[in-house]
């Protein structure tokens, strides 16, 4: 009995693998994998001779497998069971919290990216705009003690040293934010950070400037979502990761927001249509654009140059100046400098995370 | 193609089966030929011609050796025979090898052709000749049915990485063979639990291994070398048995019993030991057609160290067509010559702990060896196993030792009989008189069997899919 049952049980998988393949349609797309799936390979002499069609095949089975993403799941549950500490580049650390690993930083890159900045800030001191920038560390750096024991980081801090080594004038957060490291101010499954540590960048900033921030309380609180899985769990698809919340932060005041250049005008900075899709994060600013201009009841034009960390930061300045102008250098193609004089900016900000910062080509043309 | 696959399990298995069973008995072997050509087609549809060739050859071979049998040409198969398969494995595996050699150590520039290896040459060229070789001693009877040959070559189950079957350990099933519920039974158990060892273990602690022969030497520490070296000895042994395991279940669901090929070498307490429970077909090979045709014991001492030396000199070649295999070979070859004259002797007055002991440490050196084909590497690393390091343990050697400790664990109780001898204790039929108790038993077995069956095909099936995981991370800033 034994024996026929096993033997019974083994072809019963076979074909339920087999016919569950052939009856089910395929999909196309992976929310969870932000990728086009692979679809039924087509046959010609030349993809089969060079092994490309076998190979198109496996790919083609594992992609449209039935329950793709929960056999995925099954599988992570069983690697964190297993005692594995990181995946797919990620750490599992204390808390709920996935925390993407960054050992190293690309010297060369930094250098070039260095010098860019320093060349703008030389530019805006000779044209009498004050310019600071501020490079965010992350969770990897200011949450360590959640780390697995004995995790390999880079040290950010070299980072830091390196760019005032250079002149650079920074506004350095790190102390700022791990004042504050028991509060909410990471994503647990995001890369970036929450809106309340952009807030607390935001007061170290105010500082450096010789002003004092407002308190948060001053400012409306909005929960956007409380169900925002980010970038971080899409890179291990860990069935037991928590959920975050996004909150918004903003006033009762009227702003307009102009994307590229009038190609879409808007009157708030959260484009909630994101908040029922995977990439949450995105309701801040819509995602990333080249230029957004906002205007706002304050005086003066601050110009940020960013990535997606100040998207969620903008919130604060965009009622302390009458216009807040984002550029994000991997899609701006012109001269800040040119931009900078005909718009007429009177206040720069730098603001990247550092991993950007030290692996983006984009920052060294932010000079010319 | 290979069996730890989606395409595999999915596609190929399911059609390969039901076409297997629905085709009469005298039409089973050319369904196996047929099956087993597109299977090694489908990873090499060019190199699927050399096979061929190869068992044309050694079919006509074998047919020239009986038709001469007797007479003085009836060397002639067998030269034939020999020539065309190691002229094949030469060809495609050691000419680069030697020329490359050549070109280093004479300062010349021997062409290369840099054609990729056959998948599975070493093993299929070493059958065919096992072939010819028993016809030609008489202890196989020749085959006159080309497909029943070729259905033997090209055997899907052992084609890519063994257990090398020697023609007369399957000569009879190959025309006579029964099937029945409990060989497919049998090897379906036997099947997943091959799979569960490759996809589940091997290929899991073989990330230990990759991060650390990756890591650069300057930085690593003794600790981590060891590490790494003892994630490789467990990847390999699972990476291999599991792969046998497959090959000899699939072989029982299709009514062949392939010799065994892997018996807990990792529980030997001497290196003679370890070689009789490791790779045993390949061992069987090189004893039944060069040591034992070299003289093998019946020679005196001298001779037969010399003959032991030849069988790893060739054993390393096996491998791989590269000098660290070479090394490898010479590595084992000095540790067992030295059982043979005393070590043995002194290792049977010492606890059995000992031997143990000093068995893992001389195969999990050895991978050092077998680890890195580019040489000087392999040295470094070496160096770094004896203290010339980055000390001898750091941060990132704690991480790597905390990630996978209890991988490690699974792994080294799985390479011990514990699990086996624990089910059987647990279903062993000492009630064999007391029919109702009996029956609950094998109830209780098939219950419990299923459960594994199931858990264990579930979970690699889990890994499989997850291969392709990949998140593109576009909108990563």
């Amino acid at each position: 009995m034994h024996n026929k049952v096993t033997a019974v049980l083994f072809c019963l998988m076979l074909l339920a693998g087999a016919a569950t393949h052939l009856l089910l349609s395929d999909r196309v797309y992976s929310e969870s994998e932000k990728r086009e799936l692979q679809q039924k390979p087509a046959v010609s002499r030349e993809t089969v001779f060079s092994g490309q069609f076998g190979s198109e095949v496996e790919t083609y089975l594992a992609d449209q497998f039935p329950g793709r993403d929960q056999w995925v799941a099954v599988k992570t549950i069983c690697e964190r069971l297993f005692g594995k500490r990181d995946s797919g580049g990620v750490y599992y650390a204390d808390d709920g919290y996935l925390i993407d690993i960054y050992r190293s930083w690309n010297g060369r890159q930094t250098t070039a990216n260095m010098t860019a900045l320093k060349d703008l800030q030389n530019a805006m001191d000779k044209a009498g705009i004050p310019m600071r920038t501020m490079l965010v560390p992350t969770a990897a750096r200011i949450l360590s003690d959640k780390l697995p024991p004995y995790a390999q980081v880079a040290d950010e801090q070299k980072v830091l040293d390196y760019a005032a080594l250079r002149g650079i004038r920074l506004t350095d957060v790190t102390e700022a934010l791990t004042a504050h490291r028991n509060e909410y101010i990471y994503y647990k499954t995001d890369h970036h950070w929450t809106s309340l540590g952009a807030y607390y960048a935001y007061a170290a900033w105010m500082r450096d400037r010789g002003l004092t921030a407002a308190p948060i309380g001053e400012w409306t609180k909005e929960c956007l979502s409380d169900h925002f899985r980010g970038t971080t769990y899409n890179k291990v698809n860990d069935p037991l990761a928590a959920y975050d919340t996004i909150d918004a932060y903003y006033r009762d005041t009227a702003h307009t927001v102009d994307y590229n250049r009038g190609y879409y005008v808007t009157d708030t900075i959260y484009e909630r249509s994101y908040l029922s899709g995977r990439d949450q994060y995105a309701v801040f600013l819509n995602s990333n654009q080249e230029t957004t201009v906002i205007t706002g009841p304050g005086t003066g034009k601050l110009l940020i140059l960013k990535d997606s960390y100040a998207n969620c930061f903008a919130q604060f300045t965009v009622d302390d100046f009458a216009e807040t102008h984002l550029i994000d250098m991997r899609f701006f193609r012109g001269s800040v400098l040119k931009y900078i004089s005909e718009n007429g900016i009177t206040e720069v900000l730098v603001l990247y995370n550092i991993p950007n910062f030290t692996s983006d080509t984009a920052v060294a043309r932010c000079s010319r | 193609m290979v069996f730890s696959s989606l395409t595999f399990l999915f596609l190929f298995l399911p059609v390969m089966l039901l076409m297997y069973y629905v085709t009469p008995r005298q039409g089973k072997n050319a369904v196996l030929f047929l099956g087993s050509l597109i299977f090694y087609a489908w990873g090499e549809p060019v190199y699927v011609v050399l096979m061929i060739f190869s068992t044309v050859l050694d079919y006509t071979c074998g047919r020239l050796v009986e038709r001469y049998r007797g007479t003085s040409k009836r060397k002639i198969g067998l030269i034939i025979s020999l020539c065309g398969n190691l002229g094949l494995l030469f060809f495609f595996k050691y000419a680069d090898f030697l020329a490359g050699t050549i070109n280093h150590l004479a300062g010349l520039s021997l062409p290369t052709h840099d054609l990729p290896l056959p998948i599975g040459i070493s093993f299929y060229t070493f059958q065919t000749m096992s072939y010819t070789i028993d016809v030609y001693r008489g202890s196989a009877k020749v085959q006159r049915n080309i497909i029943s040959f070729g259905a033997y070559v090209a055997l899907f189950p052992q084609l890519i990485a063994g257990p090398i079957v020697r023609y007369r350990d399957i000569a009879e099933e190959l025309d006579t063979r029964t099937h029945s519920f409990d060989d497919f039974g049998e090897g379906a158990r036997r099947f997943v639990t091959g799979l569960a060892k490759k996809v589940l273990l091997a290929n899991n602690i073989g990330l230990l291994w990759d991060a650390v022969s990756q890591t650069d030497v300057a930085t690593l520490t003794t600790t981590g070398a060891w590490l790494g070296l003892i994630a490789l000895s467990f990847q390999v042994y699972f990476d291999f048995s599991g792969y046998s395991d497959m090959a000899i279940g699939l072989g029982r669901m299709l009514g062949f019993h392939f010799p065994e090929n892997f018996d807990y070498p990792y529980i030997s307490a001497s290196v003679t030991e370890f070689w009789r429970r490791w790779h045993i077909s390949l061992g069987a090979w090189f004893r039944d057609y060069v040591y034992i045709p070299l003289g093998g014991n019946r020679k005196g001492l001298r001779r037969q160290l010399f003959n032991i030396a030849v069988v790893w000199l060739l054993t390393g070649l096996w491998h791989g067509a590269s000098w660290n295999y070479v090394l490898w070979g010479v590595w084992y070859a000095a540790v067992l010559l030295c059982e043979k004259l005393f070590l043995a002797n002194l290792l049977k007055k010492l606890p059995r702990f000992v031997g143990h002991v000093y068995t893992l440490f001389v195969v999990v050196f050895a991978g050092a060896l077998f680890g890195f084909e580019d040489i000087h590497r392999g040295f470094s690393f070496i160096k770094v196993l004896f203290g010339g390091g980055a000390g001898l343990i750091n941060d990132a050697t704690r991480y790597r030792f905390l990630s996978y400790a209890p991988l490690l664990a699974v792994c080294a109780i799985a390479s011990t009989p514990l699990v086996a001898w624990i089910g059987r204790k647990l279903f062993s039929d000492k009630t064999a008189n007391a029919p109702v108790r009996r029956r609950f038993r094998e109830c209780l077995l098939t219950a419990c069997d299923s459960v594994r069956l199931l858990g264990l095909s579930a979970l690699s099936l889990a890994y499989l899919i997850s291969g392709s995981y990949n998140p593109f991370l576009y909108f990563r800033f």
